[in-house]
C-alpha cells in the first residue's frame, strides 16, 4: 500500500526537477564579448577584452570567466594565453614585442578570442582584424615653428617597410590628468603627417614634454600609439618659496627664536627657583649642625 | 605665645577636623574608585577594539574627550588666579583658599592631558610628537605649554608647602605614620624658618606666582588657537584665544567656589573659610561672567553678521531648537546670568546661591565646549554625501561617558588622597596673618 502511495509522488517529483533542469539549461544568457587591439610605441600589442551580458535588462559585467587567444592564419592557430576578467568583466593581454605571431598573405594579424560558455553562459567568439603599423615620430624646427612629424609605415611581403599613405593621425601632449590633443591629419603619399606643436605649451623645468601620437581605434590598424619626450614646450618657473615657513619642513626663524626664547625664559626661573630652594635646605642644614634655629 | 608655636597648635587643631575618615568619605571614596574602575574597562574596551566604540567618525574626529580636556584645562586656571594674582598683590584674605586654588590646577593639569591620550588612535605613537613635531604646529606648542604649566604648577604648590611640611615635621600632637614622616621631613628640606630661609622662599614664590599667570594664559591660548588657525566655521576666529583665556578663568574660579564649599562643609572649615571669601570670589565670578558674556555676544553677533554661508550654517545649527538650540541658549544664557544674578544682587548674594551659581556655570561650560568642537565638526565644507547618519551626527557612546566620569571621579578622588599628604589650609600663612593669628589663638 504504502509502496503504491510513494511511487507517484516520487515519479511527479522526479518529472518538477528534470524539468527545472530542462528549463534551466535553456535559459542560459548571450555574453558580449568586447576586443580591442592597442599597439604601443616599444612594439607591445595589447588584447583589451571586455565580457558582459544584459540580465533582468541591465548591462552587467561577467567576473572570473576565462577567455582564450588565439593568433590565426590560413595555415595556424596559435594560443597566445588564457586571461580571466576581474570584477569589471574586464582582462587584458599583454603580447611582447620578441612573441612571433603568425600573419595572413596580405600581411594581417587575426586574433580570435574565445569563450568557452557555462552552466549559466553561452560559450561567444570574436575576431580582430588588423595590420601591423609602425609609427616613427621626429621633431622638426623651421622658421621658428616646431613641428611634430610622425611616419606611418607598414611590412611588405619582403619584409621591408612602406609607407601607409592615408592614414589617419592624432597628437597630443601627456597633461597631468589626461591628454591635450593639439593636432591631427592624415599621413600624405610618402606616410608622413606633420602637426605643428603649440607655442607656449608649459613643460617641466626644463621645457620637456611628452608626446603622443595616435592610429586611434581604426578598423585596419586598430590602436597605434608612439610617445616621445620633446624639449619645446615652455620651462615652468618654479616659485622658489622660502625655505622656512608654515608650509615647510623648517619653521620660521622667528618662530623658532620666539619659541627658544619663552621656554629658555621659563625653564630658566624654574631651574632658579630650584636653585633657592637647595639654598634653602643648605642654609638650614648648616644652622641645624650649629644648633641654630628660629 | 610665640608665633611656630600659635602655627603648631592651628596645624594640630585644623588637621584633627579632617583627619580621621568619616563612612560618608570611605563611601565616596568607594564610589569613586569604583568609577575610575569601570573606567579602565571602558579604556580597555577602546584599546582592544578601537576607537569605533567612540561616537567619533571621519568628521567628527574630536568628541567628548577634547571637550573635557579643555574643561579640565580651564578649570586649572582657579590656582594661576586665585594664588598667583592674589599672591602678587599680597592680599591677605586669600590665604584659606589659596591652597585649594592651587590643588585644583595640579590635578585638573594632571588629568586633562590624559583625555588627549585617550582620544588618540595609537598611542604608541605619542613620542613621535617630540621626535617627529613640527614647530609651526600648535598641537607642538599645546605640549610643550601644557608640560611645562604642569611642572611650574607643582613646583608652585610645593613652594607653598614647604613651611606647612616643616610644622607638620616639628609637631608632636600629630600621630603620623613613619613613611608619612620621612616624606614631611624630606619635602621640609630643613626649612626651620631662619629670616635667610624665609627670603628665598619669598622670593621663589613671588617668581612662580609671577611666573605661572602668564604660562596660564598662554596655555589657554595656544588651545585656542588649536581650533583659532583652523579655517573652520565657529573656530577661525581673531578672538579665540582671549575667549578661551576668559571662559577658563570664570570656570576655574566656579570650581572654586565648588571647592570652598564642599571642603568647608565636610572638613568643618565655616571658620576658616567664611562668606566673606564667598562673596569676594563671587564677585570675581561676577566679572567674569559679565566678560565672558560680552564676549561670546561680540563672537556669534560678529559671525551672524558677517553671513558667510559655511559660518551660517554652524550659527544655525546653534540657534535652532530642533538641532543645539537649547543647549546653546542654556549655556549663552543661563550659564552667564544665573552666575550673575546669585553673585550680584545683595540680597540673594549668600554661600549657597554662590556656589549653586558656580555650578550651573561650570556645567554650562561643559556645554558650551561641547558647543564649539561638535557642531563645528559636523559642518564640513564640502556638502555630506550618501554616508550614515552616525558619520554625519556624532553621539558620544557609553565608553565615552564612562571615561568622562572616570576623569570627574579621579579628580575628586585625586583630591582626597591629595589631603592625606598636604594641609588643605596653608596654616603657615594663616598663622601669620595678624586678625587670623589672634582668632585662631583664642579658639585654643
Amino acid at each position: 500500500m504504502r509502496l503504491k502511495k510513494i511511487y507517484p509522488v516520487t515519479i511527479i517529483l522526479a518529472v518538477i526537477l528534470g524539468f527545472g533542469y530542462i528549463v534551466d539549461a535553456g535559459e542560459l544568457i548571450n555574453p558580449r564579448l568586447g576586443a580591442t587591439y592597442v599597439k604601443i610605441t616599444d612594439g607591445t600589442k595589447s588584447i583589451f577584452l571586455s565580457m558582459s551580458a544584459r540580465v533582468d535588462d541591465e548591462r552587467v559585467n561577467i567576473a572570473n570567466v576565462p577567455l582564450q587567444i588565439f593568433a590565426v592564419n590560413e595555415s595556424a592557430k596559435i594560443l597566445l594565453g588564457t586571461v580571466v576578467t576581474d570584477q569589471n568583466g574586464k582582462c587584458v593581454l599583454n603580447i611582447k614585442p620578441d612573441k612571433s605571431i603568425p600573419k595572413d598573405s596580405e600581411g594581417y594579424f587575426t586574433f580570435d578570442v574565445q569563450y568557452t560558455g557555462n552552466q549559466k553562459f553561452n560559450n561567444v567568439s570574436t575576431t580582430i582584424h588588423v595590420k601591423d603599423v609602425f609609427l616613427a615620430m621626429s621633431f622638426s624646427d623651421k622658421d621658428s615653428t616646431e613641428n611634430v612629424i610622425v611616419k606611418v609605415s607598414a611590412l611588405n611581403e619582403t619584409g621591408a617597410k612602406v609607407a601607409l599613405a592615408n592614414v589617419p593621425v592624432e597628437f597630443y601632449v601627456q597633461r597631468l590628468f589626461c591628454l591635450y590633443r593639439f593636432g591631427g591629419g592624415k599621413s600624405d603619399s610618402t606616410g608622413f603627417c606633420t602637426a605643428e606643436f603649440p607655442k607656449n605649451m608649459p613643460g617641466d623645468t626644463s621645457g620637456k614634454v611628452i608626446v603622443v601620437a595616435k592610429i586611434l581605434e581604426n578598423d585596419a590598424y586598430g590602436t597605434v600609439e608612439t610617445v616621445r619626450d620633446f624639449t619645446g614646450g615652455k620651462p615652468l618657473i618654479v616659485e622658489q618659496k622660502p625655505k622656512r615657513g608654515l608650509g615647510d619642513t623648517d619653521a620660521p626663524l622667528w618662530m623658532v627664536y620666539t619659541l627658544l626664547v619663552l621656554l629658555s625664559g621659563v625653564w630658566l626661573h624654574v631651574l632658579y627657583v630650584i636653585s633657592l630652594v637647595i639654598r634653602i635646605n643648605i642654609i638650614g642644614k648648616k644652622a641645624l649642625k650649629q644648633g641654630i634655629a628660629e | 605665645m610665640n608665633s611656630p608655636d600659635i602655627a603648631q597648635k592651628n596645624l594640630t587643631e585644623i588637621v584633627s577636623r579632617y583627619d580621621k575618615p568619616t563612612i560618608l568619605s570611605r563611601v565616596l571614596f568607594i564610589f569613586f574608585f569604583l568609577v575610575i574602575l569601570f573606567a579602565i574597562y571602558a579604556f580597555v574596551t577602546q584599546l582592544i577594539k578601537g576607537q569605533i566604540v567612540t561616537g567619533m567618525r571621519d568628521y567628527v574626529v574630536w568628541g567628548i574627550y577634547d571637550v573635557n580636556f579643555i574643561f579640565f584645562i580651564g578649570i586649572s586656571y582657579a590656582g594661576a588666579m586665585i594664588s598667583g594674582i592674589l599672591h602678587l598683590l599680597h592680599v591677605e584674605w586669600r590665604k584659606p583658599i589659596i591652597r585649594i586654588a592651587e590643588m585644583i590646577t595640579v590635578i585638573s593639569v594632571i588629568i586633562g592631558p590624559v583625555f588627549i591620550l585617550v582620544e588618540m588612535g595609537r598611542l604608541d605613537r605619542i613620542f613621535n610628537i617630540f621626535t617627529h613635531g613640527r614647530i609651526q604646529s600648535p598641537i607642538l606648542w599645546d605640549v610643550v605649554a601644557i608640560v611645562t604649566y604642569l611642572c611650574c604648577s607643582i613646583l608652585f604648590l610645593y613652594l607653598a608647602l614647604i613651611r606647612d611640611y616643616a610644622l607638620i615635621r616639628d609637631n608632636t600632637d600629630l600621630k603620623i605614620v613613619k613613611w608619612h614622616q620621612y616624606f614631611y621631613k624630606k619635602l621640609a628640606v630643613n626649612y626651620i624658618g631662619l629670616p635667610q630661609q624665609k627670603k628665598l622662599l619669598n622670593r621663589a614664590l613671588t617668581i612662580m606666582s609671577a611666573l605661572i599667570i602668564p604660562l596660564a594664559v598662554l596655555v589657554h591660548s595656544v588651545l585656542a588657537w588649536i581650533f583659532g588657525m583652523t579655517i573652520r566655521p565657529g573656530w577661525h576666529s581673531t578672538i579665540f584665544a582671549p575667549y578661551f583665556v576668559i571662559a577658563a578663568v570664570f570656570s576655574g574660579t566656579a570650581v572654586l567656589i565648588i571647592a570652598m564649599w564642599v571642603f568647608r562643609k565636610f572638613y568643618h572649615l565655616e571658620d576658616l573659610i567664611t562668606e566673606k571669601h564667598f562673596k569676594y570670589v563671587g564677585t570675581i565670578l561676577l566679572v567674569l561672567a559679565a566678560l565672558y558674556g560680552y564676549f561670546t555676544f561680540s563672537e556669534y553677533l560678529t559671525v551672524w553678521y558677517g553671513s558667510q554661508t559655511w559660518e551660517l550654517e554652524v550659527i544655525y545649527k546653534l540657534f535652532d531648537f530642533s538641532d543645539y538650540g537649547a543647549w546653546f541658549y542654556l549655556a549663552a544664557f543661563v550659564g552667564v546670568l544665573v552666575p550673575m544674578v546669585f553673585t550680584g544682587l545683595p540680597f540673594l548674594r549668600n554661600i549657597n546661591t554662590i556656589t549653586i551659581g558656580s555650578v550651573v556655570a561650570v556645567i554650562c561650560m561643559w556645554i558650551k565646549r561641547y558647543l564649539i568642537i561638535i557642531p563645528t565638526l559636523e559642518t564640513p565644507l564640502l556638502p555630506l554625501q550618501d554616508i550614515r547618519p552616525e558619520y554625519a551626527h556624532y553621539h558620544a557612546t557609553w565608553v565615552e561617558w564612562a571615561l568622562t566620569a572616570g576623569g570627574m571621579a579621579t579628580f575628586c578622588l585625586f583630591f582626597m588622597i591629595f589631603i592625606e599628604f598636604m594641609p588643605i589650609i596653608p596654616i603657615a600663612d594663616i598663622s601669620e596673618a595678624p586678625e587670623k593669628k589672634e582668632f585662631i589663638s583664642e579658639k585654643l
